[in-house]
């Protein structure tokens, strides 16, 4: 169960959704982009939108981090629904977001895997992932 | 699958249309028209290098005796049609080099 996730904007055949986050710093508006990699392989990047840029290593502290990260967990489902078959890679950009990332595994784990197979990627080799353990980046396919 | 252009994308004017997001107009059709390359240059470069790394480590053990032409159409053939040309010249040079130091790094162990 996603609580409370913005809006989500849908763009080019359900790749990228857009979304506007509220709170102190105004109105962010976002961007949640699902890259082909190969094959059935995607990327999940994230970030704010400005003019000219999408910047994924803003830390925007607009005090919505949950309502965000549902939101992207949201695009998640919407995507995999468009895609199915799709294999969702989630790589952090810097040590901040692997632990944040790891911790939402971990929290979130016993969710998760009911709708997706989740393998977690260390030194370059990749497991089934496994929430007692630090993952350098994830992977997830949604369960038919 | 190829990634629809935005070009007359319905889902894009409906927005363009919504009034509490006009300020964020320029952003909206800048990212609507972007590439994904363009969104994210070094993510998705580093993400495709990443896998071709991962490629040729697998590739080595099970097909140690194929010659670089093998290994880079293999390597490369599932690459999305929407690559654009330097991304790809860039990740061909990639795989060159890195079949070429793997390959070469294990002929160098004594057995």
């Amino acid at each position: 169960m996603i609580e409370n996730p913005y809006q989500l904007l849908p763009l080019r055949n359900q790749t990228r959704y857009m979304f506007e986050s509220t709170g102190p710093k105004g109105a962010v508006l976002k961007l949640i982009l699902f890259t082909q990699i190969e094959g059935d392989l995607w990327n999940l990047g994230f970030g704010d939108l400005k003019k000219g840029e999408l910047d994924a290593s803003i830390i925007t502290n607009n005090h919505d981090v949950r309502r965000v990260l549902n939101t992207v967990a949201r695009a998640v489902y919407l995507f995999t629904d468009a895609y199915p078959g799709s294999v969702v890679r989630i790589s952090p950009l810097d040590g901040k977001r692997a632990k944040l990332y790891n911790l939402i595994f971990q929290r979130r784990h016993s969710e998760i895997i009911e709708q997706f197979d989740v393998f977690g990627w260390l030194g370059g080799e990749r497991f089934t992932y496994n929430p007692d353990y630090f993952f350098d980046a994830f992977e997830i396919h949604r369960k038919s | 699958m190829q990634k629809a252009s935005s070009v007359n994308d319905p889902a894009l004017e409906e927005i363009l249309r919504d009034a509490t997001l006009a300020q964020h107009r320029e952003a909206i059709l800048w990212a609507a028209n972007a590439t994904d390359e363009e969104l994210l240059p070094e993510k998705i470069l580093a993400v495709r290098k990443e896998m071709i790394r991962q490629k040729i480590k697998s590739l080595t053990i099970e097909h140690s005796n194929w010659v670089l032409r093998e290994a880079v159409v293999h390597i490369l053939k599932d690459l999305p049609d929407s690559i654009p040309p330097d991304m790809l010249l860039e990740l061909t040079r990639f795989t060159i080099e890195q079949w070429e130091l793997v390959t070469l790094n294990e002929a160098a162990v004594p057995t």
